[in-house]
């Protein structure tokens, strides 16, 4: 039986910490820590004006783009489509959160690694209906793009989180647990190697997911006007910002405590424990987005090849030796 | 808690804070200048120019890049095993088949 108590803390951990409000805010963060990298890379200044060094300045677009600018409708568009699927993958990104152990509210079964992966198919699925609610040529070639992207890098993500929940689960109460790979991971040799294949085909694939040059080409600006997000404006363009840069803070947050071991060599209850995880959490974003500034958007069939190539053939090789180790 | 009931006590907690986030966006969300009914955004371009792909067909969608991107795949089982000749489509069976076996053979056998 759940008490009241329970309850309130799941649905405080899911609205809060580490929920809903916490992801919103480490997705922006992100996404100034991104636009800042590439600018300076680029030999540009970046996010400047609002806040210390600009940091303040994804937050102020957003609650423009909210509260101040307005939304227009096109003809054949389903408004109350999009924002339905667009919200309901913010709450599955909320609620996958609480498979963590930085919640304070954990829910944890054996084999609830399925659950933790239906969980993040859904922003998938925002993301591949938004081009299919409007009746826009550029943003129905952007979805079918992204569709195409995602037919061939979903199995490397789901793969690859297989494959390390695996080893690292062995022998516990729990096996294949999101919680109990994170907390306490039973690691050899072999299981070693699995990871490091895992993590390079996951971080890649995260990449094709999430639309990251080169792999972005679902939006495409030079070719289809934006592509997926062309006529998305005011609230329902806040809404996808913010859906886009939580799915990118989540992943990379998922690969720092799972692939990386959190906190590791402290533990989740030491105090300095948060900020070895931010110091991993940094370098998986800064190696994205070195590779988002360094490289040129590619075509389809070569994202495809190159997710076949090298994405995939190493999730599985992975997970055929996490299954036979 | 199992799996199932863990399922659903997510999915629960999905919907609910979907639900927030929906309600406050129809809270904030006004409407713009630009009446519903109004022309696709299309770069400026004239609407005549491109009315015959306000609808892009479903063999666009992703098939175009999914057959170009396993075109190989597609050439070998078109040209070597398609080729509706019966013995062809018995060999390619029998081939599958024992496949299927040998692989079932070696999973029960490693595991035991």
């Amino acid at each position: 039986m759940v008490s009241a108590y329970e309850i309130l803390l799941a649905v405080t951990s899911v609205l809060v910490y580490p929920g809903l409000i916490f992801l919103v805010v480490i997705g922006l963060l992100t996404q100034w820590f991104m636009r800042k990298l590439v600018g300076r890379l680029q030999n540009r200044i970046g996010p400047k004006y609002v806040g210390p060094l600009g940091l303040a300045q994804p937050f102020v677009d957003v609650l423009k783009l909210m509260f101040v600018k307005e939304e227009l409708s096109f003809r054949g568009r389903l408004d109350k489509f999009l924002a339905i699927f667009m919200a309901l993958g913010l709450g599955a990104l909320a609620t996958a959160m609480l498979f963590t152990p930085i919640s304070p509210y954990v829910v944890k079964a054996p084999y609830d690694v399925i659950a933790f992966i239906y969980l993040m198919l859904w922003t998938t699925i925002a993301f591949s209906l938004i081009g299919l609610s409007l009746s826009n040529p550029f943003t129905v070639v952007g979805s079918s793009r992204l569709l195409t992207q995602i037919l061939f890098a979903e199995p490397v993500i789901v793969t690859s989180i297989i494959a390390t929940t695996l080893v690292l689960s062995r022998n516990s109460e729990t096996p294949l647990s999101i919680y109990s790979s994170i907390v306490n991971p039973k690691l050899d040799v072999l299981g070693l190697v699995v990871i490091a294949l895992s993590l390079i085909a996951f971080l890649l694939a995260v990449m094709v997911k999430t639309m990251i040059k080169p792999f972005d080409i679902p939006e495409a600006e030079t070719e289809l006007a934006g592509g997926l997000l062309t006529e998305l404006s005011g609230p329902t363009l806040a809404l996808a910002i913010m859906l886009h840069y939580s799915e990118i803070a989540f992943l990379t947050l998922i690969a720092t405590l799972l692939f990386l071991g959190g906190p590791y060599p402290l533990s989740y209850g030491d105090y300095l424990g948060p900020l070895v995880i931010a110091v991993k959490y940094l370098i998986l974003l800064f190696i994205i987005t070195l590779i988002r500034a360094s490289a040129g958007r590619i075509r389809i069939e070569q994202a495809s090849s190159m997710i076949i190539k090298y994405m995939l053939t190493v999730s599985v090789v992975a997970l055929i030796i996490a299954s036979l180790a | 808690m199992d799996v199932l009931t863990l399922t659903i006590f997510t999915t629960t907690l999905m919907l609910l804070v979907g639900l927030i986030i929906l309600t406050s966006y129809l809270m904030i969300r006004r409407e713009g200048s630009s009446k519903s009914g109004s022309d696709p955004y299309l770069c400026g371009e004239s609407i005549d120019d491109f009315k015959a792909y306000i609808s892009v067909g479903s063999n666009n969608l992703y098939w175009g890049s999914v057959s170009a991107t396993l075109k190989k795949f597609y050439e070998v089982l078109r040209d070597k095993l398609h080729t509706g000749v019966l013995n062809d489509w018995l060999v390619l069976m029998g081939l599958w088949f024992s496949t299927a076996i040998i692989i079932s053979f070696i999973v029960v056998s490693i595991g035991g």
